[in-house]
């Protein structure tokens, strides 16, 4: 039977020692279900924990706790070889184009580098390989034998992509893919994943501190603060019946390019700290809030 | 609003690389007023942060400013030493960058940061109250007293023909001094005929009208300030004509030959003059034009109404302010004070745990946090300019309101003029009074920021609003197609022609000129020539514009200029 979450998350935590006795709680019981060819965007500000949970759920990072299905294969149960499978199932791009490159490996050899540890040595088909997908994120095929510094923060980006999408991906994480670019880089590639998720029959996770652009972009968005999701649902449930307020203060915070609108606005009391120890509960058709329990 | 404080013009900088001469800047011109918040937009590699680095004075070491000038407070910037440039680098210009870890020190905690910082203000308040505590006294011709101030005050007030004949005496100073520059003109000609003159002579006149200049001095450093410049200009003639004349080593031995005593003065008269202007003359005239301001106004005060009765209170305020002055200069800080100074300074930049923050290193912060401490340390030395170079580009859209609004509040709390560089337009439209859109190095339209959002007139301005990732049409985003230029090839024409679907053929061929839209509206497009076609913007900045126009009625910017305008579009179809 074809399973309709290609990603199932139960209680996935994941914790970081401070000391001896103290835990910081990166990622504390995150429970989600991404389906099929949709673009799952996760928001929330710097460190909420958006990061460290997509890492955790790639296999970057050991989880703590929790449950990892991937198209209904529980991760703890498979053996080695099974899990990099779904490793090269799962790939991701990075935020930073500039770090997330090595700048001694030309092009070529960045694209291909996964495809030589999977253990393919042809050369003339790694080239082909390189060019096609290059062509694909819509670089040049002359540029294979470039290095990273030679390009642009949008164009690294391309390559970026490049290099995850030669591995044939199921699930493409993106880790904030636009926040470092230029605003006009950032409509570019965009578009040019909306393309590739059509076309490729791709799934992506969609991490972004812009709720506006991860509204837009975004089939299901869940809002993430201090290692806990406090909202969860459609993106346009979210956007236009916001019921937490940490997902208003984000919706308030966002600065729309239209001068006479942003000086009419009036500022809200931004509260800092939330409760985030309540549970989830459904408020309408899948969208469910965390609400705050006080006396604890 | 209307005072130009910091004015860029035809300013052109190239880099020298490997593979050729990078045209960054290529003949950007704007002005700065006081009290307003200048937007520079454009998108990387247009060249707006290089036009920042410029006016701050910290261009890489391969650049090369080819031509321009950046003039503020009269002095232009590009041409002047080092050391003087030191005065006016993060005192009065102060910058905040992007990256904030670059910014602070690593290795120091944070609180130590600021606090250093503090103790250079605190240099810096002292070296302006001696100084003018020193040009008041000067004016009063009195001691530091403050038996005396009530004196001068009187003194003013009783003696206006004391003051007639101190301005005679001014004048007849002037007109000496230029004819002592006359005769030094004079005498530079003589040095440059070489064949017909006779150095020691010559070197002895010179020493003569050096020692007129020296006793001229402490009669020019009691008055104006255009004795002072004019004097400052006189003695740089007089060492380039010093220099000129002894350029070539035989003839110069041969003088000193003759004359040992030349040889003497040749090395140490210029320094002796040099180090008497500059203690007496140069640092004086630095502040000069600050503290006239402001003893100008005081005078004005006081001569207006009657003072001769002390408890006046304009005759407080004077005293005051001397007093405060005099207060300041004497006064003795100690650290335990400047930590308490810190941590309000922590506190009122919206830093909820100042005393924690105090001790922890820049890496253990959040980069909004950061961003907060190089404000502080920014704005510390109380700065005429601040200039923000993406300050909020690598934050989050949250703490990025945060910073905005406190950037916000400083300017409005310390009459700060800021120079905003930015590709994000939502930014631009938060915080900026004026835009300057710029690509490839070049200005392409300047205006208000409603001129700019509401009645944009370059192809340029119309792409950047429709790419803006809000207005999502039909499933796509949209976005400039293309990429910025590469700057090593020498771009020909407007830059822009290449990316835009509005291209006309003589945008190949030559930059086009200014075209006024309005007072304050202006645009740089061969579409504006009186001959080229009509076009219509494209139906995203119509949309836009018309959608937020029935949100939020404004009053629509005046234009005299009509081509192409979006506005002339909603008003023909009555939604306006």
């Amino acid at each position: 039977m074809q399973n309709k979450y290609i990603l199932e998350i139960k209680n996935l935590c994941k914790y970081f020692p401070i000391n001896k006795k103290l835990y910081k709680k990166a990622v504390d019981g995150v429970t989600f279900n991404i389906e099929k060819g949709e673009i799952f965007g996760i928001i929330g500000e710097s460190g909420c924990g958006k990061t460290t949970l997509v890492r955790t759920l790639k296999g970057l990072y050991q989880k703590n706790d929790g449950q990892i299905i991937y198209d209904g294969s529980d991760i703890d149960l498979l053996d080695k070889k099974e899990i990099s499978n779904i490793n090269l199932k799962m790939q991701m791009v990075f935020q930073d184009p500039i770090s997330s490159l090595n700048p001694r490996m030309n092009i070529l050899s960045i694209v291909t580098e996964g495809l030589v540890v999977k253990g393919i040595k042809d050369k003339k088909y790694l080239i082909q390989q390189a060019e096609k997908y290059l062509e694909i994120v819509g670089l040049s095929k002359e540029y294979i034998y470039r290095y990273p510094h030679e390009f642009s923060g949008g164009q690294r980006q391309r390559i970026g992509l490049a290099r995850a999408l030669i591995m044939e991906p199921e699930l493409l994480i993106l880790d904030e893919p636009i926040s470092s670019l230029d605003v006009s880089m950032q409509a570019q590639i965009l578009n040019l994943l909306k393309k590739l998720k059509k076309e490729m029959n791709l799934t992506m996770i969609f991490i972004s501190h812009n709720l506006l652009i991860a509204s837009q972009f975004a089939d299901h968005i869940a809002v993430m603060y201090d290692g806990k999701i406090v909202e969860i649902g459609s993106s346009k449930e979210i956007f236009e019946h916001a019921a937490h307020q940490y997902t208003r203060n984000l919706i308030n915070s966002v600065s729309y390019a239209d001068p006479n609108k942003e000086r009419n606005k009036k500022d809200l009391d931004i509260v800092q700290e939330f409760n985030t120890n309540g549970e989830l509960e459904c408020i309408g058709e899948e969208h469910y809030v965390r609400k705050e329990k006080l006396n604890v | 609003m209307d005072e130009v404080l910091l004015s860029i013009k035809d300013l052109r900088v190239s880099f020298k690389t490997n593979s050729g001469l990078v045209k960054a800047v290529r003949g950007v011109s704007f002005d700065l007023y006081k009290n307003e918040v200048l937007a520079v937009v454009g998108e990387s590699g247009s060249g707006k942060s290089v036009t920042s680095k410029a006016i701050m004075g910290v261009l890489e070491s391969n650049s090369i400013v080819e031509q321009g000038q950046i003039i503020f407070e009269d002095k232009d910037l590009l041409r002047i030493k080092e050391s003087t440039y030191n005065k006016v680098r993060g005192s009065d210009i102060g910058i905040i960058y992007q990256d904030t870890m670059s910014t602070l020190n690593p290795i120091m905690r944070v609180g130590k940061q600021v606090l250093e910082s503090l103790l250079l203000k605190e240099k810096k308040a002292k070296k302006e109250a001696r100084l003018f505590i020193k040009t008041f006294s000067y004016l009063s011709k009195a001691k530091l007293d403050e038996l005396y101030v009530k004196e001068v005050s009187s003194y003013y007030l009783n003696n206006n023909e004391e003051l007639l004949k101190f301005n005679n005496y001014l004048q007849s100073n002037k007109n000496k001094l230029n004819a002592l520059s006359e005769t030094i003109s004079q005498y530079s000609k003589c040095f440059e005929d070489t064949d017909n003159f006779n150095f020691s002579t010559a070197f002895n006149e010179f020493k003569k009208i050096c020692k007129e200049y020296s006793n001229f001095t402490p009669i020019v450093k009691n008055v104006l300030d255009y004795s002072i410049s004019s004097s400052i200009s006189l003695i740089k003639s007089l060492f380039i004509s010093m220099k000129n004349s002894f350029k070539d080593i035989d003839k110069r031995e041969k003088v000193f030959k003759k004359n040992p005593e030349a040889k003497n003065d040749y090395y140490l008269l210029p320094k002796k003059i040099k180090a008497n202007l500059k203690e007496e003359i140069i640092e004086p005239f630095y502040f000069y034009t600050r503290i006239k301001e402001e003893l100008n106004s005081l005078l004005k005060t006081i001569s207006q109404k009657e003072i001769k009765n002390y408890d006046d209170e304009n005759y407080k305020k004077l005293l005051e302010i001397v007093k405060e002055k005099i207060s300041i200069l004497y006064r003795k800080v100690n650290k335990a004070d400047l930590k308490k100074e810190v941590i309000s300074l922590l506190k009122e930049v919206g830093i909820k745990n100042p005393d924690v923050v105090y001790e922890q290193y820049p890496f253990e912060l959040s980069g909004g946090m950061r961003q907060r401490i190089a404000i502080i340390i920014a704005i510390c030395m109380e700065p005429k300019v601040l200039i923000c170079d993406e300050p909020t580009t690598s934050l989050d859209v949250t703490i990025q309101k945060q910073i905005l609004n406190l950037i916000k509040k400083i300017k409005e709390k310390n009459h700060l003029s800021v120079i905003f560089i930015t590709h994000d337009l939502s930014v631009v439209s938060m915080l900026a009074d004026r835009v300057v859109i710029m690509y490839a190095g070049k200005v392409l339209e300047k205006g208000t920021v409603y001129d700019i959002f509401y009645d944009p007139r370059h192809p340029y301005t119309w792409s950047l609003l429709s790419a803006i990732p809000e207005n999502k049409v039909d499933e796509d985003f949209t976005s400039i197609k293309g990429n910025v230029p590469n700057m090593v090839v020498p771009l020909k024409g407007d830059a822009f022609a290449y990316r835009s679907d509005y291209a006309v053929k003589q945008d190949t061929v030559s930059f086009p000129e200014e075209y006024v839209i309005s007072s304050s509206h202006f645009v740089y497009s061969h579409l504006y020539h009186e001959f080229a076609n009509k076009v219509s913007p494209p139906d995203m900045v119509v949309e836009r514009i018309r959608k937020s126009l029935k949100e939020n009625p404004i009053n629509i910017p005046f234009y005299t200029n009509k081509k192409n305008s979006v506005l002339e579009i909603l008003k023909k179809e009555g939604s306006i």
